[in-house]
């Protein structure tokens, strides 16, 4: 597998979107390979910035991805417009006619619409409920703690007990 | 041509009145409430035997362990090997819970009588009670580990607390994938299966019993994997329910929706001090926070400002004679405002 393809998927892994074949064997990839540790860490960091606005005034992360951006090439959709169907010199429609085909035609893309478009309505529903679950003086970007966990073991002791969202306890527990 | 028309339009309307019609069907089944999808998550981890791997995120950090529980007549126990860094491997059965650290050659054993929640076992509070500090609202289907699931949101009824997103299996109820949220709806923590099956049969391979010879440690009869490793050293990390459990004095709107579930305490080593820690334990249900309270006889404090490792955030505060370490699964901020309430006194 290609680097690109593997930070492809370490990306979409991220963004919960990658299918379990791919997702099972990127744990391996990312403790084998320094590379992929870094990509791993560097867009948790972005994600850490994105959280932290004054963690971002002072990383020079902002401007160099501003730079990057920059440096993208614009690609801009055609302009060069359709050919017109040809409609003159056909059979003659009537006004009644016209009416029910115009109407079957609405409810045809009503149809379509509801079907295609109601599993999106529904998540950005979801999006919308869980941004404003709370207020933005709730995330408060704090320094992680695992440095602190690391120092003393009489807290990895707490955290042990108190525990966390799986059975294992802490990580450093051994050190 | 006008009559294929006609028939165009009354088959779209037909069609959208259909999934109308279905979508609420499936609103209103009887077995679909909150409560019942709940009671079902909870039996689920309760009554299933199956194996799997999982993965647990906090912010950068990830972990990947083995899990395989057997819940059968004779015994249910739910053991857990990290497939990385130092070998650490955990056997919990209904009263206690073992720590295996080969390396070490030690062995922690917590018989304390708290259910604690812990993937995929996540939501171990009463529904009335989740159902109390969060609304339940049904998501769409996803894949998990090859698994069709569902995924079901809890939105928090309050601010103090964050928002949790969990994916259940379609067949068993069992949560194959769990995560929670800060305000905006970026993960802080999450734990996925990347692996998982159904087991049947009691895997005697693995977690059979019979006299360990080696004398690594027992746990009712089932062996730990570290068979060849001896003379471990065994640490009580238990500690005592205290009933009728001692209260403790903060402001309930700091922590608004949160009970205290159990008090427990580790008695002192000398008669200095009444206990060497206790730690208050309070729910909502889903998230929990633990105030710990030790004497200022052991060095502190241990972290000043609140910090955060993942959906967790901890900090200590020095009050009169003793450290008051609090920890939970809430944001900072309230965790902040509800450990600068909290009132102490040395003898209570």
């Amino acid at each position: 597998m290609s680097d690109h393809q593997s930070k492809e998927n370490l990306s979409a892994w991220i963004d919960g979107e990658l299918d379990h074949a791919r997702a099972s064997a990127l744990p391996n990839q990312i403790l084998q390979s320094a590379e992929m540790r870094q990509s791993w860490s560097e867009w948790h960091l972005v994600g850490d910035l994105m959280r932290s606005a004054g963690a971002a005034r002072q990383s020079t992360l902002t401007k160099r991805i501003v730079e990057q951006i920059k440096s993208e090439p614009v690609h801009l959709p055609s302009r060069n417009p359709r050919p017109s169907p040809d409609v003159g010199g056909g059979s003659v429609v009537s006004g009644r006619t016209r009416l029910i085909y115009g109407s079957a035609i609405a409810a045809a893309i009503a149809f379509v619409a509801f079907v295609a478009l109601a599993p999106q309505m529904q998540d950005s529903g979801l999006v919308e409920i869980i941004a404003g679950a709370m207020p933005e003086s709730a995330t408060l970007a704090q320094r992680p703690a695992s440095a602190v966990l690391l120092e003393d073991p009489r807290l990895r002791e707490l955290l042990e007990a108190h525990g966390s969202m799986s059975i294992r306890p802490v990580s450093a527990e051994v050190r | 041509m006008i009559r294929r028309l006609v028939r165009l339009l009354l088959i779209s309307f037909g069609l959208i009145a259909a999934g109308l019609t279905s979508l609420n069907a499936v609103a209103q089944q009887p077995d679909g409430s909150p409560e019942a999808l709940l009671s079902r998550i909870q039996s689920a981890a309760r009554a299933l035997s199956f194996s799997g791997t999982f993965v647990h995120q906090q912010d950068s950090t990830l972990h990947t362990s083995r899990i395989t529980q057997i819940i059968d007549a004779k015994q249910s126990v739910t053991k857990v090997q990290a497939l990385e860094g130092h070998h650490q491997e955990i056997i919990k059965t209904p009263n206690e819970t073992r720590i295996y650290l080969p390396e070490r050659q030690v062995v922690k054993i917590d018989q304390t009588s708290y259910t604690r929640a812990a993937f995929p076992a996540v939501f171990v509070g009463a529904p009335e009670q989740v159902l109390k500090n969060y609304e339940v609202v049904q998501g769409g289907s996803m894949r998990v580990a090859d698994i069709d699931a569902v995924e079901v949101f809890f939105k928090p009824r309050h601010e103090s607390r964050w928002p949790v997103r969990a994916w259940i299996d379609k067949k068993t109820s069992l949560v194959v994938k769990c995560q929670k949220l800060d305000a905006q709806g970026a993960v802080l923590e999450q734990v996925a299966f990347t692996q998982f099956s159904l087991t049947t049969k009691t895997n005697g391979a693995n977690l059979g019993g019979g006299a360990n010879s080696t004398g690594a440690p027992t746990t009712g009869g089932l062996t730990s994997s570290f068979m060849g490793v001896k003379d471990w050293k065994v640490r009580d990390a238990s500690m005592v329910a205290l009933a009728p459990a001692p209260s403790l004095k903060y402001k309930p709107e700091t922590l608004k929706g949160f009970e205290i579930v159990g008090v427990y305490q580790r008695a002192a080593k000398t008669d200095q001090a009444p206990f060497s820690i206790r730690r208050y334990v309070l729910s909502d249900g889903i998230a929990t926070v633990s105030v710990f309270v030790q004497s200022r006889s052991v060095a502190g404090p241990l972290t000043e400002r609140v910090r955060r490792n993942g959906a967790l955030t901890m900090l200590s505060r020095e009050i009169q004679e003793a450290w008051v370490t609090v920890m939970g699964d809430v944001p900072p901020e309230t965790l902040r405002q509800f450990a600068q309430t909290i009132e102490w006194k040395s003898t209570p």
